[in-house]
């Protein structure tokens, strides 16, 4: 905390319930976006922390899921804009090393769109030109339950 | 460049756009539909944000079901009053309230969304081509359709049909007509109540 004056600090320390105003402070903390009275009432301030601090015990799996899908739901609709599939996308980036990760790609899309479109060229402009090597049955997926004998000498020579 | 303050608007603006059902599938369009009501189409998405857009659908009179799904497919209703359960089939939905069929299916792809109420009523649905010019004029833009519209056969000229090849003619004596299954309309089982929209 930063007291502006000497005044403002030794107030905390000579005013009556004095060692309280410190857990007060930790609770208007805690507290800050609730609704109503239970934000700024010491007594119906506790057990609204107490209930929050549990269900943050058990978001705190799923939160990190949930954020995730937010940015692949971000990316999907930034690709959609300029004709781009997002599981395309994504896989030509990693094939071209392109270390971007989802976080970055979502602000990307929202705050720099022409960064954002100038990847997604780029990923329309590998496309093609694989597609002109020969090699569009690399960009297709391999169908399920097929295995190849040149999948099989790959296995064994890796 | 001066206009750089304003460049965000027009993702933060709510835009119009329309769709055309005609001889569309009405559970794959309401996806369709639903990412735009949503706002899914916009990088700035987020459940919680309402972003999402106007979307006005037309010719839903004329929407197609695949199979016999006309038949089979139920809609439910309770009352919450003993007894007060009723269903009843599309097709008999659809006599009723011909925007009905589209409506249901978008409402229930958006099922689980606290927003889900604000977001139907930016749905505007019309049985047939006329739309309201209050209506038409905001609109500026236009969703793809999920399937290419099928010609009929009726819309084939007769002469089309006769050079249409084949592969065997059939026999003078053939019976096809008395195969062909009657089209009643079957009644909706389980329920002895009369179907009621609310």
């Amino acid at each position: 905390m930063v007291f502006l004056t000497r005044h403002l600090l030794y107030r905390r320390f000579y005013q009556p319930h004095h060692d309280r105003s410190w857990k007060k402070e930790m609770q208007n903390r805690l507290t800050w976006h609730f609704y109503g009275r239970r934000r700024n009432c010491y007594a119906l301030q506790k057990d609204a922390i107490r209930r929050s601090l549990r269900f943050a015990t058990v978001v705190r799996s799923s939160r990190r899921r949930h954020v995730n899908y937010i940015f692949s739901d971000r990316i999907a609709a930034g690709c959609a804009q300029h004709g781009v599939q997002y599981s395309s996308f994504m896989r030509s980036l990693y094939e071209n090393n392109i270390a971007i990760d989802k976080k970055v790609l979502s602000s990307l899309a929202v705050y720099e769109p022409r960064t954002f479109q100038s990847l997604c060229e780029f990923v329309k402009k590998q496309h093609t030109e694989k597609v002109y090597a020969g090699l569009a049955a690399s960009v297709e997926p391999t169908p399920s339950g097929i295995v190849t004998r040149e999948m099989v000498d790959k296995v064994y020579k890796s | 460049m001066a206009n750089n303050r304003v460049l965000q608007w027009a993702v933060m603006a709510r835009t119009w756009w329309i769709y055309d059902a005609n001889l569309q599938c009405p559970f794959r369009s309401s996806e369709r539909i639903i990412t735009y009501l949503k706002g899914k189409h916009k990088p700035i998405y987020h459940p919680f944000a309402d972003i999402g857009d106007h979307v006005v659908v037309f010719n839903t009179r004329h929407v197609a079901m695949r199979g016999n799904f006309w038949r089979t497919f139920k809609h439910f209703n309770h009352t919450r009053y003993a007894g007060g359960f009723s269903q009843a089939s599309a097709w008999r939905v659809h006599e009723m309230d011909p925007t009905r069929i589209m409506e249901k299916a978008c409402y229930q792809r958006l099922s689980g969304l606290p927003m889900k109420k604000t977001l139907m009523a930016r749905l505007h649905l019309y049985p047939d081509e006329e739309i309201p010019q209050e209506i038409l004029e905001n609109v500026s833009g236009q969703i793809r359709q999920v399937q290419v519209v099928p010609k009929k056969l009726e819309d084939y000229t007769e002469e089309e049909i006769q050079n249409f090849p084949r592969l065997f003619e059939w026999p003078e004596n053939y019976d096809v007509e008395s195969y062909q299954r009657e089209n009643q309309q079957e009644p909706d089982q389980h329920t002895t109540k009369k179907w009621r929209l609310d």
